[in-house]
């Protein structure tokens, strides 16, 4: 303060810049405590006011009350006793007000007399946020942690809340003990986005701790705070299209995720190679996904739709491609081309539940082709030759030729 | 001019002005009806012109080359302009390269769920219901096997709950299952020019309305096309050099 030119410059160069800034009613307070500074900018008649070093009780005396964070029945209480200024709180001995009024009495009276240990903005604690249970004796499933756990995540949430944060992402630090000796089993829990919503919290931790058995008896864990994020409350906004929430989304299909892990929300990317394997891929996104998806809003969401247009008579045909190319029995014909057709009975079933809408085996083809692709000589290299085949009655597949074993394989269908 | 009528107007205004963000309260109010979704595929629009109707379980079914996964494909672009669209590939069968955009990537409004490995396609119901529970999407579709009787009719239950138009595209219907509405799909029997030159296909094929209300009997035709433009990727700038036919 000494060196920007005292109180009395600091507190003017915060009024301009307040009034810079749009706020014409801007009051600056000065003062050694959170109380008094706040009680100052209250201060009626004057923009700014500087509590002399040592003089906040003293500036206190003849504030009321109402400056004071009270509960509302201590408010009420001390008004009926007849107490209005801060003054005639702070004249009160300690042991009568912690008798009469609790620790709510015994806080206010400290604010009364000046003695504040707020800060006005309080650096980040050193540290990470954590909280510990043992386990005596150790435990054998991991059942009991439905109960722990819940209470570990509050204590870590109450010490982020603090530091105005909410986790972004966990570690659960399992000790347990193994045949030789302790061992620590360390699990990560990421959530969509930084949330403080117990409920998603939980669920995240029994599913990472469930995840995998554990090594031995568990004597203890552990759950740590490593990343955090800003705590924040989006303000609605009234003239937006409802939009799901990423954290509602994300904890209402926890159970999808468990069951299909991240590929239970994929998007297609794709990469231009030419082997129609390779062509696109499905990226599974996980619930890294789900807040792209949620900030997402439809073009013509508001829009007013069109009238009864009729649309195409023409329709695109999509791949089917089978996880994994069977192989067929094909007679050739002159240079290598597919005369016949056999997607050999026993493995139709794999095709599906629609294998009665296969060809039969063993028929006569129309087929289009080869188109030769090879590459990925980095990989053991791959030589095939692919043909569009068609059976009599429309059906049309995807057929190749390994260059390297001569089998054939379907690679999929049109659909 | 009554109260009811000074209401809607009152409610279009709002609309018109704010989309959907004015909404009563739900039970104060009588709901309006919101309309379904338009394929824009011509034989499919002409036999339900309401579109695959929302708080209802739509069917189609069709062997394969019958353009059905052409047609979803379709649908789920067409919707995907209005809402956010869940589908289900519960057999792990979809080529990611047709569900691209122009941008190489398929649109930020579309959820596809898929099974980590193959053989778990009985799953899909379970899951096209956890997607339905949530009631973010206004369109959830189930690509796979089609669900039991009593799974569907739980799903229509939800469908109606959450305002949300549910659609299965199954090779087959499953014995005793009811859907609102059916559309049954097959190769048609004559070609337009089938399998030709470079891998180039056309064929029709047939889409007939099984079952629905306020929709068209009969069968309509549409065309199914395929043109192989996967093979080789030649830039605008240059010619596409690839030989007529090869021998």
């Amino acid at each position: 303060m000494e060196r920007r030119g005292g109180d009395a410059a600091v507190g003017r160069a915060l009024r301009e810049a307040a009034l810079e800034a749009g706020f014409p009613d801007a009051k600056v307070g000065i003062a050694a405590s959170c109380i008094a500074a706040a009680a100052a900018t209250r201060e009626r008649g004057t923009a700014l006011r500087v509590v002399p070093v040592g003089a906040d009780a003293r500036y206190l005396r003849r504030r009321s009350l109402d400056i004071l964070p009270l509960p509302n029945d201590l408010r009420q209480t001390l008004g009926l006793l007849g107490l209005k200024t801060c003054g005639e709180l702070a004249e009160l001995t300690p042991a009568d007000v912690e008798l009469r009024f609790g620790a709510a009495g015994v806080a206010a009276w400290r604010l009364a007399r000046g003695e504040d240990g707020r800060w006005p903005f309080r650096p980040a604690e050193p540290g990470l946020p954590a909280a510990d249970a043992d386990f005596e004796p150790p435990i054998r499933t991991t059942e009991p942690l439905r109960f722990v756990l819940p209470g570990l995540i509050d204590s870590v949430c109450a010490e982020l809340e603090r530091r105005q944060r909410i986790p972004a992402r966990l570690r659960l630090i399992l000790h347990v003990e193994t045949m030789d000796g302790a061992a620590e089993d360390a699990r990560e829990v990421r959530p969509a986005r930084a949330t403080a919503d117990p409920r998603v919290l939980a669920d995240l931790c029994r599913r990472a701790v469930e995840e995998r058995p554990l090594a031995g008896p568990l004597v203890g864990i552990r759950l740590e705070a490593p990343e955090a994020g800003a705590a924040r409350a989006d303000q609605l906004d009234a003239f937006q299209a409802p939009a799901p929430d990423p954290g509602a989304l994300h904890a209402a299909l926890l159970p999808v995720f468990a069951r299909w892990g991240d590929g239970a929300l994929s998007g297609a990317v794709r990469h231009g190679a030419h082997l129609p394997g390779e062509h696109a891929a499905w990226d599974a996104r996980g619930s890294a996904g789900i807040v792209p998806f949620t900030d997402f809003r439809p073009p013509s969401e508001d829009a007013p739709r069109s009238g009864p247009e009729l649309g195409s008579g023409v329709l695109p045909l999509c791949l089917r491609r089978l996880p994994a190319p069977r192989p067929v029995r094909v007679r050739e014909g002159q240079g290598r081309r597919p005369l016949a057709v056999d997607l050999q009975v026993a493995q139709r079933d794999e095709l599906g539940p629609g294998e009665t809408s296969f060809p039969p085996s063993m028929w006569k083809t129309l087929a289009e082709g080869p188109e030769r692709i090879s590459g990925a000589w980095w990989e053991g290299g791959n030589a095939r030759e692919y043909w569009r085949v068609a059976s009599p009655d429309g059906w049309l597949g995807l057929f190749y030729r390994d260059a390297a074993t001569g089998g054939w394989f379907l690679e999929g269908w049109y659909d | 001019m009554s109260a009811a009528i000074d209401l809607n107007r009152l409610r279009s205004e709002l609309e018109k002005r704010f989309g959907d963000a004015i909404r009563p309260v739900p039970g104060t109010a009588p709901e309006r009806e919101r309309p379904g979704f338009r394929t824009g595929v011509r034989a499919l629009d002409q036999l339900v012109p309401g579109g695959i109707p929302r708080r209802a379980v739509t069917l189609w079914t069709g062997e394969a080359t019958s353009g059905r996964t052409a047609a979803v494909r379709a649908l789920v672009e067409a919707a995907g302009a209005e809402t956010r669209v869940a589908l289900v590939d519960a057999t792990r069968t979809l080529d990611p390269a047709a569900w691209c955009g122009a941008d190489g990537h398929s649109v930020p409004g579309l959820w596809v769920a898929r099974p980590p490995t193959a053989g778990r396609a009985e799953e899909g119901a379970w899951v096209a219901e956890q997607l339905l529970r949530t009631g973010a999407f206004g369109l959830v579709v189930l690509d796979g096997p089609a669900p039991e009787a009593a799974e569907l009719h739980r799903l229509r239950a939800l469908a109606r709950e959450t305002d949300t138009a549910f659609l299965v595209s199954a090779p087959q219907a499953s014995p005793g299952a009811r859907a609102d509405v059916r559309l049954e799909f097959r190769r048609g029997e004559a070609a337009v020019a089938g399998l030709g030159t470079g891998g180039r296909f056309r064929r029709r094929s047939g889409v007939r309305l099984a079952k629905g209300s306020g929709g068209r009997a009969g069968e309509k035709e549409m065309e199914l096309v395929h043109e192989p433009t996967h093979r080789l990727h030649p830039p605008a700038f240059a010619p596409d050099r690839r030989a007529a036919a090869w021998t």
